[in-house]
C-alpha cells in the first residue's frame, strides 16, 4: 500500500461539528451529474421543453397584472407591469424552488441515501444548481421585457449595478438552500413542517414585494423588518438593477446579507448534525 | 500489523416505540432526559432489549487482513445489514470505533440511483458516480462496462423501457467496475437469475483473486464456502464464531439443525410484528395419499381473528440449499379471515421424492400489516429413502428431487 492511502475512521462523532469540506470537494462529479439528472429529467417527454420556465413566468405576471394591477390597483412606481412583476416573480421563484428542493432533498432521496454514502450535502447543492438553470430561462425572459420597454421608451432603465447581479443571484440561492437546509434536517423526524410549508411560502410571498414595491410601505420600522427577509432585499436590488426603480438602502442589504449568513450557517451545522442518523429515523 | 478493515466495539442502540408520533410534552422530556450510556467494556453481556432501547449490535470487534475476503453470516435480524450500513458509513454507530484502510465502496443493491426517464449511457455516468467512481474512471472504463452488460444497442433508449433482466445487467456492469480497494457487497446475488448470480459470483471472486478486500453478506451458504476464506457468525449482535470458512459455515449449518429440535414454543429467535404463533409444524409421509404433507398449526396472541392470512414455508437441504418453496397465496382456499387457532395444511404432489437427508423448513407468518412472525430453522425432518422399486437404479444421485418421467425412443427412419 502506498503512503497516500486513505483511511476512513468510522465513530460516533456525538454532538461535535466536523464538517468534511474535502469529502464535498471529491464528490464535486456526483454533484454535477445529480444536477444534470434534475435537469433532463424534467424535460423528458414535453414537446416544449425549456420553454416552459420562459412561459411560466409570463402567465403569472400577466395573472398578476389583472389581479393586482388592473383590479386592486396597487401602483408599480410607474414603471410597466409585465416589467415589474416579472422582477419581483423570477427572483421569488428562484428563492422558492431552491428553498423547496434543498427542504426536500434528504426526504425525498431516503431510499438512495439508506443504501450508498456519499456527502449528503451533494443533494442540496446539486438541486440548487438545477434551478439556477432554470432561474436563467426565467431571468431571459425578464431581460426581454426590460430591454422591449427601454425600447419603447417606457420608465425603465438597467443600471450598472447589473454587473454585480451574479452576486445577487448568489444571495438568493443561499439563503434559500439555507432555508431549505433547515427544512430538510427538521423533517427527517418532524413531518408537520411538510403539511405547513406549502402555506408558509405563500405567506411568505406576500410577505416580499413580489406584488408590491417596497416604496408604498411608510413606516421605517416596518420597512427595517424586511429587510431581515432576503427575499426582499433581493428583489429590491434586482430592480435596482434592472428597472431603475428600488427603495434598497445600504443598510438594507447590510441587515439582508447578515440575516441570509445566520441562516446559512446555522442550517448547514444542523443539516451535518442530522444527516449522520437520519437513516434510522426518516 | 496493519488490517484493511479493523471494527472495535462497535454498538448501535436504537430507542424502542414510535419514533415521530409522540406528543410535544414527551418530546420534550426525552430531549432532556440524560442519554443512554453503556459501560464499553461489558457490551456483550447487554441485553438486546432493555429499557426501551434495542442493541441491534453489541460491541462487535473484528479485523480483515488486506486482500482477504470475509463472509458474513447470521439468522435474520441478527445485525448484519446493520453492521454493513455502518462500516459503509449511511449509519453513524452509537459508539465504538472502526478503520478502514484504502479507497471504499458499498454494493447494498443493484441499480442504486438508477433514474427511468434516463438513457442507459446516463444511467452508467450517474450510478458509477453515486457508487463513488470519478467521471474520468467512468469515461476510462465506460466500454468496459458497456460490454459487460450487452445492451450496447439500447445505450440512448430510457432505461424505463429495458427488460427487467437487462436493467439488472445493466447496473451489475458498472457496479462490478468499481474499482475500490475495499468493498462491501450485501446479497446482491440475491437478484436475477442463475446466469447472472453465476456471473455475478465469477466476477467477485476475480476481485478477491486481485487483492481487494471483500466482506461480503448472504445467506447462501455455497456462495459463502466457495468465495470466502474466513468467516464471522454474527449472532445476537455479537460476534459468536469465527474463522475458516467451512468450518464456520458447517457449525452455523449444524446450529441451525439443532435449534430446530426445539420445541416452536420455545423458541425465542423468531422476528416479525408478533400477534400470531405457530404450535406445531409437521413435515410427514403420509402413507395413505403416498405423498409428504406438512402442517402448521398456530394461534392468536390476543385472541382475534388473524385478517389476511398467509404462510411460508422454505424447505432446505441442510448445506441451506433451498429446494421447494410454498407459499399458501398460491392457493385459493385461504379464507380472508383466519379463527383464532387453526391450521394451515399443504400436501406435495405425490410423485415428487426427495433425496434422503436432512430438510430443515424456515416460515414466515404474514397478516394485513406485514410480517408477523418469521423463523429459520423452525424444523428439521429426517427423510428415509422411500423410492418406488422400479426407480432403485435411479442415478441422478446428485439431484435434489426425482419425478416420474416418460420416456421413448423411436427410430428415424
Amino acid at each position: 500500500m502506498d503512503s497516500s492511502e486513505k483511511i476512513t475512521v468510522i465513530e460516533a462523532s456525538g454532538s461535535h461539528f466536523g464538517f468534511k469540506w474535502r469529502e464535498l470537494w471529491e464528490c464535486r462529479d456526483l454533484i454535477l451529474l445529480l444536477a444534470k439528472r434534475d435537469i433532463s429529467v424534467v424535460y423528458k417527454q414535453t414537446v416544449l421543453g425549456p420553454l416552459w420556465f420562459m412561459i411560466q413566468p409570463v402567465i403569472m405576471a400577466a395573472v398578476y397584472s389583472v389581479i393586482f394591477g388592473r383590479v386592486a390597483k396597487i401602483p408599480t412606481d410607474g414603471v410597466p407591469q409585465m416589467v415589474f412583476y416579472l422582477s419581483g416573480t423570477v427572483v421569488w421563484n428562484l428563492f422558492q424552488s431552491v428553498f423547496n428542493s434543498a427542504g426536500s432533498s434528504l426526504f425525498a432521496n431516503s431510499a438512495l441515501l439508506s443504501k450508498v454514502y456519499f456527502p449528503r450535502l451533494a443533494v442540496p447543492i446539486s438541486t440548487t444548481l438545477s434551478n439556477l438553470v432554470f432561474f436563467a430561462f426565467n431571468m431571459a425572459v425578464f431581460l426581454f421585457f426590460c430591454v422591449w420597454h427601454i425600447f419603447r421608451g417606457d420608465s425603465v432603465s438597467i443600471s450598472w449595478w447589473a454587473l454585480a447581479f451574479p452576486v445577487l443571484v448568489v444571495y438568493a440561492a443561499v439563503s434559500g438552500m439555507g432555508m431549505g437546509l433547515w427544512v430538510a434536517a427538521v423533517t427527517t423526524k418532524y413531518r408537520d413542517l411538510r403539511f405547513s410549508l406549502p402555506f408558509l411560502l405563500q405567506i411568505w410571498m406576500f410577505a416580499s414585494p413580489v406584488v408590491y414595491p417596497l416604496s408604498c410601505i411608510n413606516s421605517d420600522g416596518v420597512r427595517m423588518l424586511y429587510w431581515v427577509n432576503p427575499v426582499a432585499v433581493a428583489i429590491e436590488a434586482n430592480r435596482l438593477m434592472f428597472v431603475g426603480q428600488s427603495s434598497l438602502t445600504l443598510n438594507g442589504v447590510f441587515i439582508g446579507v447578515c440575516s441570509a449568513l445566520i441562516v446559512f450557517v446555522s442550517g448547514l451545522l444542523l443539516f451535518d448534525q442530522v444527516q449522520r442518523n437520519f437513516v434510522d429515523t426518516v | 500489523m496493519k488490517f484493511a478493515i479493523s471494527a472495535e466495539k462497535i454498538r448501535k442502540s436504537y430507542r424502542l416505540g414510535t419514533l415521530g408520533y409522540r406528543t410535544f410534552g414527551s418530546e420534550l422530556r426525552s430531549f432532556f432526559s440524560p442519554r443512554y450510556r453503556a459501560e464499553d467494556n461489558n457490551l456483550e453481556s447487554l441485553p438486546r432489549c432493555e429499557n426501551g432501547f434495542f442493541h441491534a449490535l453489541r460491541g462487535v470487534s473484528f479485523e480483515v487482513p488486506f486482500g482477504c475476503s470475509v463472509g458474513l453470516i447470521g439468522g435474520n435480524g441478527a445485525g448484519k445489514s446493520t453492521l454493513l450500513k455502518i462500516l459503509s458509513r449511511i449509519t453513524e454507530p452509537t459508539s465504538g470505533r472502526a478503520e478502514i484502510r484504502g479507497r471504499v465502496g458499498s454494493l447494498l443493491e443493484v441499480g442504486t440511483g438508477f433514474h427511468p426517464e434516463l438513457t442507459g449511457r446516463e444511467n452508467i455516468y450517474l450510478n458509477g458516480a453515486i457508487l463513488g467512481m470519478r467521471k474520468k474512471e467512468i469515461v476510462r472504463r465506460f466500454d468496459e462496462i458497456v460490454d459487460f452488460s450487452g445492451v450496447e444497442k439500447f445505450l440512448d433508449t430510457p432505461v424505463k423501457r429495458y427488460s427487467s433482466g437487462m436493467y439488472v445487467r445493466l447496473a451489475f456492469a458498472v457496479a462490478a467496475h468499481l474499482d475500490t480497494e475495499v468493498l462491501f457487497v450485501d446479497e446482491v446475488l440475491a437478484v436475477g437469475d442463475s446466469e447472472f448470480q453465476a456471473k455475478c459470483l465469477g466476477k467477485m471472486g476475480k476481485l478477491s483473486s486481485d487483492g481487494r478486500t471483500i466482506l461480503f453478506v448472504s445467506h447462501n451458504m455455497s456462495a459463502v464456502r466457495s468465495l470466502c476464506s474466513e468467516c464471522i457468525w454474527i449472532s445476537d449482535g455479537t460476534v459468536r464464531m469465527r474463522g475458516k470458512s467451512a468450518d464456520i459455515v458447517d457449525e452455523y449449518l449444524r446450529h441451525g439443525t439443532s435449534l430446530a429440535q426445539l420445541k416452536l414454543s420455545e423458541r425465542t429467535d423468531w422476528t416479525g410484528m408478533g400477534g400470531v404463533v405457530p404450535d406445531r409444524l409437521d413435515f410427514v409421509f403420509r402413507d395413505d395419499t403416498g405423498g409428504y404433507a406438512l402442517s402448521l398449526a398456530y394461534h392468536t396472541t390476543n385472541g382475534d381473528s388473524w385478517m389476511m392470512p398467509r404462510a411460508v414455508i422454505d424447505i432446505r437441504s441442510a448445506d441451506g440449499v433451498s429446494v421447494i418453496g410454498l407459499d399458501s397465496v398460491c392457493s385459493g382456499d385461504i379464507p380472508l379471515k383466519a379463527p383464532e387457532s387453526g391450521c394451515f395444511e399443504v400436501t406435495l404432489p405425490k410423485d415428487i421424492i426427495l433425496r434422503p437427508g436432512k430438510y430443515i423448513c424456515d416460515i414466515r407468518l404474514i397478516g394485513a400489516q406485514g410480517a408477523m412472525y418469521v423463523l429459520e430453522n423452525a424444523c428439521v425432518q429426517e427423510i428415509s429413502p422411500r423410492m418406488p422399486s422400479s426407480w432403485v437404479n435411479h442415478p441422478s444421485s446428485a439431484s435434489l428431487f426425482m419425478i416420474p418421467q416418460t420416456w421413448s425412443l423411436t427410430g428415424v427412419r
